[in-house]
């Protein structure tokens, strides 16, 4: 579950936590889904969509490396990616937290933003990116 | 029944505090000489041999997970009791005694897990016991 420990980590922050909707909504940013009735501007959603646990000759190891995607959502295209900046501004390369390893970009939607034809203001905007990121799990204990 | 190598150990007998995560053994590559004994008198349209009086115990190759925390391998080690024992049923093992002749140490990048690569040379022959 370390998509929960990233957005522990973005809610810890206060530039990214108060810059959410500015504020109105703290935190804003959620593991797998957004709340039903959320009434954010913006927010950010965090999900885990693969994971590789890593096994020796002994077994299971005790270190995973799992794909997390970052959503970010916006009432327009320019906020969206400029609140996903805040978030690879923090997390990017090495959280500083002590159950991860590596925290690293490796894909995603993160095409340049452009406002929907004719300036409609009617749309939500995503900012989409994939972190592979590598992190340490307990080594399983219930086996013979 | 053949089965994956899940399982399998690879331990020194004097090094013992040296025990890394290990991805896998390979080995051993024995060889044998063969010597030629045809002559020009020789028919039948083929070369004839006798195996040479000794054989070549070879080499394990171990690959493992590089952590510092395991120390450094023990590449200047004397001759030690070394076995590997496989994951079968009986847990059959093959002891020979032996010391590296090789590591190649981790290549340290982004993105990956570091591992390393052990080369064991047979010193002498190799008791397998199923």
């Amino acid at each position: 579950m370390i998509h929960k420990t990233l957005r522990d980590i973005l809610r810890g922050t206060a530039a990214i936590r108060d810059r959410v909707d500015n504020g109105a909504n703290s935190p804003g940013i959620y593991a797998d889904n957004a709340p039903r009735n959320n009434t954010c501007k913006e927010y950010i959603v965090l999900s885990d969509v693969s994971a590789n646990h890593s096994y020796s000759l002994s077994g299971e190891i005790g270190i995973r490396e799992t794909i997390v995607q970052c959503d970010c959502y916006a009432e327009t295209p320019e906020r969206a990616y400029t609140l996903f900046e805040l978030i690879r501004d923090r997390i990017s390369g090495n959280p500083g937290h002590a159950d991860i390893d590596s925290c690293l970009i490796i894909g995603g939607l993160g095409a340049d933003p452009t406002p929907a034809k004719g300036g409609q203001n009617t749309w939500v905007y995503r900012y989409s990116k994939d972190f592979q990121v590598f992190h340490f799990e307990t080594i399983p204990s219930l086996g013979v | 029944m053949p089965k994956t190598g899940l399982g399998t150990t690879l331990g020194f007998g004097t090094t013992v505090a040296w025990s890394p995560d290990y991805l896998s053994v390979a080995g051993p590559n024995v060889s044998r000489g063969a010597l030629q004994t045809s002559h020009l008198g020789t028919s039948g349209g083929y070369h004839t041999f006798d195996p040479n009086d000794l054989a070549d115990g070879g080499e394990y190759t171990a690959e493992f997970f590089w952590d510092e925390a395991d120390g450094f391998p023990p590449v200047i080690a004397a001759k030690e009791t070394i076995t590997v024992t496989n994951n079968d049923t009986g847990a059959a093992t093959e002891a020979f005694s032996g010391f590296v002749t090789g590591f190649d140490g981790p290549t340290r990048t982004i993105g990956s897990l570091k591992m390393a690569t052990l080369t064991i040379k047979v010193a002498g022959a190799i008791t397998f016991t199923a």
